[in-house]
């Protein structure tokens, strides 16, 4: 044989060649990846052996005045899946099995977890797990491998939906409140459950405590072989609150019982029943400012929240004319009506355009120019003072004064640039027109229109009327263009009785009230009186903040305050509604309201504050569509004050229908 | 005849073979290191598959001295035969004989062990593909049409196991023996653009499967969908990188330990070794590896006859190719495939292969010198 050719040789020499490019390269990366890299890689394999499990702090409890729970927490049982790996599908059947559900419902929980947890976190595939189902699965652990169950801190609101609006809900944080949480600086999760409504979201960062952690060495499969380190959560602190779950309670089952009342009331004005769809009572200590029930109707069991709703139900609570997640306590404005009086009768005295012994021809109606504006009785009152116009609630006493302080306010040329106009400086002075400060997040202002509120109304709207003025010239809409920034007395008299578009919440009428109570001072309205740590500590306490004081002589103050004693007695116009309370021992001062709605069945209003002698208590009630103030609203409060006092709450019966 | 038998059998490489023997035993370090933890939760010695593996090289060992002292020569007539037998075998495993794992179906269950036929039959079709290639006239259009014919029906039985890695394996020993075959280069090119064009086909014909399609996704960007086939790459790459330079020790790798790769006494040895022993370790893998093939080249340059030159050539190729695929697989270099490391990973018939494919290289060296005849002794 010869010898091997050169051609041969050659192609070999190529493979060799090519054999040891092969090996450079993995040399080259294997350095790149060991050596380059290596402090990367360290790194990593040490994240992939300790898994970190967070620990839900229990959240902080909602106690009312007395220390009774009203937000408490309970343990509950989850069963979790682990994802990393993920079970095979026999295991997934089999849980689906224990748990009661399909396979496909199992699949979605799980999909829909894993869309929220980052990495690889176990996912939560049910709560509130019943006992002998964990127990089972503990049995029979074998059977479950990535399966694991144990229990985690929800809250739970002992009393349903007791104090529902004041308390709020709690639920998963979403994306923007993680991002508006970590702005903050604080250390929030996905997943976290925080609160999204009321006391709880307002007090969220007391409520939330410090999670824990768990520091665990865990194999590929995801299986423990040692705990590395712990770090117990730390629970949340807990909110005592100023509110008296007693009276609260009251107030909402007289509400709740005002309503059902109320609808089955013929209203003679729109020809149909009372709808009576919600209402609020605010009950207020006039010496603090502290709130001792806060009502709202329709309301809501929080309860439903904590484990998650369907968007059906969600939708039902939200949308829709219902709405039981608005607090009418401290968000439906609405015009006051007559309660507005000892406002306007506070800026006449004061502004001394009226003293307490004034008084005012009432035929009925009142001129002013060529409009006609009528009193709630058409026969009219008489001749009234301050104490029979308040207790009669005569309207031509009030459209007098206000059509006064309107030439007052036209001699001192109030409006933008000059003084302010004198009635609405004094509803402002008493808290209208902006929040009372109230520790809840819903909170409204309301509105206080004047002079320079309606400049502005109309110079923000001015292109548009007057482009509806070009289209479709009339009186109206020339007048809306060209003169739509003018006060007209019209407006200062209407305003007067607490019409037009002057808008007030229930909490914002009823500090108004202390304030009159109290001798002038008004209180910036609190829930929260501490708060305390789990171990008992106070952390914080709410001392009573002063948001003003009434530019109002404190004669002027009594008078007024005497005069609203009338009302509950006759001829005042909730006598009826008070038929039967001893107010010779319990003096009940108060003043009730109806106020007008376009298209809709008159707001019933009742402000009261109790003993009139020494006011201990401020009640305040509104019912939307309610009728009369002296119908619906006076024998609520009513109801309410019996039941503070410890009398025998008596039935709300729809009484007389007087202003 | 004793005495030229022992002369010949001096006349073998020592290098080779003491850097197979090296492998052997690194690869059996790793796989204790790798497996003794899982076996001991189980409750089972933790040298289980420590030993089996050391039965399999001494029975690996023993084919290949056997198929040493035989003159490779003599095996040329057996070459039909043999390939016969081992198309039969992976005819044999689509059946229902064959037995499942890891989704393929790759394997045969013969009572206490199961054979890959798939590993056998890269090693007799070298057999068969350099028996007819030194028959046939170099570049001859006839040798080239009968070496793909012989190569392709193997590799489409394999490819429908499916064990895309081990077809690949085909592809390459049939172009390395084709190029020391002496076919022209521009014949080459064309047959590489063909099989570029089918391996294109089969893909848009869904002859490929998701996984293998999301593998190879993993493999172009290993974040992917880590929770799947990226998970395999990434754990492999941790554990690689994380060994650094000098590694963390024998039964030290924190990766090794908590068992985050999958079928690392297999498919993925090299992580153990890389990360128990550092760059030091994989890279002495690597030069081990280095060495031998070169050896196996320099019995392709020795040998007497075209038959020797084309057969250590396609072993050449086998272990080049698969050194490649598996360490670059591990290092995402390659996309994953279930191609073993030769002589380093846990598995009796790869390593018989590797072995016999050696010894099949033995003979030729021993065998590259006439006999001189008996009556001149």
């Amino acid at each position: 044989m010869s010898a091997v050719s050169d051609p041969h040789l050659t192609r070999v020499r190529v493979l060799r060649a090519a054999v040891a490019v092969a090996v450079a390269i993995l040399a080259t990366r294997l350095w790149y990846l060991q050596v380059l890299e290596g402090g990367y890689y360290r790194q990593a394999a040490l994240t992939n052996m300790v898994k970190l499990v967070y620990l839900p702090a229990p959240r902080g409890r909602i106690l009312d005045r007395t220390g009774r729970p009203l937000a408490d927490v309970r343990p509950s049982w989850v069963v979790r899946v682990s994802r990393d790996p993920l079970p095979g599908q026999e295991i997934l059947n089999r849980l689906a099995g224990v748990l009661g559900i399909t396979p496909e419902e199992l699949k979605r929980r799980l999909d829909q977890a894993s869309a929220r947890l980052p990495g690889y976190a176990p996912a939560v595939v049910a709560q509130d797990v019943p006992e002998e189902k964990v127990f089972y699965l503990a049995e029979h652990e074998d059977e479950f491998p990535g399966v694991e169950a144990d229990t985690v801190p929800v809250r739970t609101y002992a009393l349903g939906s007791l104090a529902a609006n004041v308390l709020g809900y709690v639920g998963e944080i979403g994306k923007e409140g993680l991002e508006a949480m970590r702005a903050r600086g604080l250390d929030y999760r996905p997943g976290d459950v925080v609160g999204q409504y009321g006391l709880e979201a307002q007090y969220e960062t007391d409520l939330h405590g410090k999670r824990g952690t768990l520091k665990l060495l865990v194999n590929a499969a995801g299986r423990v072989l040692r705990e590395l380190g712990r770090e117990d959560p730390v629970p949340g602190n807990d909110l005592v609150l100023t509110l008296d779950g007693r009276i609260q309670a009251l107030a909402e089952e007289s509400l709740d019982q005002t309503l059902e009342a109320a609808r089955s009331v013929y209203d003679r004005d729109s020809g149909k029943r009372l709808a009576a769809t919600g209402g609020a009572v605010v009950v207020l200590d006039p010496k603090t400012g502290g709130v001792l029930a806060l009502a709202s109707r329709p309301t809501f069991d929080p309860n439903e929240f904590v484990l998650g709703m369907s968007a059906e139900r969600w939708k039902a609570l939200t949308e829709g004319p219902e709405r039981p997640l608005f607090d009418r306590a401290v968000a439906a404005a609405l015009p006051p009506g007559s309660t507005f009086k000892v406002v306007t009768a506070a800026a006449a005295l004061s502004s001394e355009v009226f003293t307490p012994s004034t008084t005012v021809k009432c035929p009925g109606f009142f001129k002013l120019g060529n409009q006609t504006f009528r009193d709630w009785l058409p026969s009219g009152h008489g001749s009234v003072s301050l104490r029979a116009a308040l207790v009669e609630s005569c309207d031509v006493y009030f459209y007098t004064a206000g059509s006064r302080l309107y030439e007052l306010d036209e001699k001192r040329g109030a409006g933008p640039g000059g003084p302010e106009d004198a009635l609405p400086a004094m509803a402002r002075a008493f808290g209208f027109g902006r929040p009372t400060g109230i520790d809840l997040p819903e909170e409204q202002s309301g509105l206080v229109p004047d002079r320079a509120w309606l400049r502005q109304q109309w110079e923000r709207n001015r292109a548009r009327w007057c482009r509806e003025y070009a289209e479709r010239p009339s009186r109206e809409t020339e007048e809306r263009c060209l003169r739509g920034w003018r006060w007209y007395p019209g407006y200062s008299v209407n305003m007067a009785i607490g019409q037009g578009d002057l808008a007030v919440t229930p909490l914002q009428l009823a500090v108004a009230y202390a304030a009159l109570a109290n001798g002038g001072t008004i209180y910036r309205p609190h829930l929260v009186q501490k708060v305390v740590s789990p171990s008992g500590a106070v952390i914080r306490e709410v001392t009573p903040k002063v948001g003003g004081t009434l530019p109002v002589p404190p004669s002027a103050l009594a008078a007024i305050r005497a005069s609203l004693a009338g009302v509950t007695r006759p001829p005042g116009t909730a006598a009826g509604a008070f038929l039967g309370f001893p107010l010779d021992r319990i003096p009940v001062a108060g003043k009730t309201g109806t106020a007008e709605r376009q298209g809709k069945q008159p707001t019933s209003w009742f402000a009261a504050f109790a003993p009139a002698d020494d006011p201990q208590y401020v009640v305040v009630a509104m019912v939307e569509e309610g009728g009369h103030g002296a119908e619906t609203a006076a024998p609520l409060v009513r109801r309410v004050l019996q039941g503070i006092f410890g009398l025998e709450p008596t039935p709300v019966v729809p009484g007389a229908r007087a202003d | 005849m004793d005495r030229d038998r022992v002369r010949e059998l001096a006349r073998v490489d020592p290098a080779m073979v003491a850097a197979a023997l090296l492998l052997v035993g690194v690869g059996l370090t790793a796989i204790y290191s790798a497996t003794r933890g899982r076996l001991l939760e189980a409750g089972t010695p933790p040298t289980l598959y420590l030993k089996r593996q050391a039965i399999y090289a001494a029975l690996g060992l023993a084919v290949g001295v056997l198929l040493t002292v035989v003159d490779y020569r003599r095996l040329k007539a057996y070459a039909p035969a043999v390939y016969a037998l081992s198309v039969l075998l992976l005819l044999l495993v689509l059946t229902p004989v064959g037995a499942r794992r890891l989704g393929a179906q790759r394997w045969i269950d013969v009572g206490i062990f199961q054979i890959q036929p798939s590993e056998l039959a890269k090693v007799s079709t070298t057999l068969a593909l350099a028996a007819w290639l030194a028959d046939s006239p170099p570049g001859s259009r006839r040798g080239l049409v009968g070496a793909i014919g012989l190569v392709g029906l193997p590799a489409l039985l394999t490819f429908f196991q499916p064990d895309l890695g081990t077809v690949l394996v085909f592809m390459a020993v049939l172009v390395v023996a084709v190029f020391l075959w002496g076919v022209r280069l521009r014949t080459m090119l064309l047959l590489a653009v063909t099989g570029l064009a089918l391996g294109l086909v089969a893909l848009r014909v869904g002859l490929i499967h998701d996984y293998q399609l999301a593998r190879l996704r993993a493999f172009l960007d290993p974040s992917s969908d880590p929770e799947r086939a990226g998970y395999n790459l990434e754990q492999s790459l941790i554990t690689i990188g994380s060994g650094g330079l000098t590694g963390k020790g024998l039964f030290r790798g924190t990766q090794t330990n908590l068992s985050f790769v999958p079928v690392q006494h297999t498919d993925f040895i090299f992580t153990v070794i890389a990360e128990e022993g550092g760059f030091v370790a994989a890279a002495g893998v690597l030069i081990l590896f280095l060495v031998l093939i070169n050896r196996v080249l320099k019995a392709t340059a020795v040998a007497r006859d075209p038959f020797g030159r084309l057969l250590a050539g396609g072993v050449a190729a086998i272990l080049a190719f698969q050194l490649s695929v598996n360490a670059g697989m591990t290092m995402g270099l390659a996309p994953i495939t279930g191609i073993p490391l030769p002589f380093v990973s846990y598995g009796g018939s790869s390593m018989v292969a590797s072995f016999a494919s050696l010894g099949l290289v033995g003979s030729i060296t021993a065998h590259r010198l006439p006999r001189r005849p008996a009556g001149r002794r």
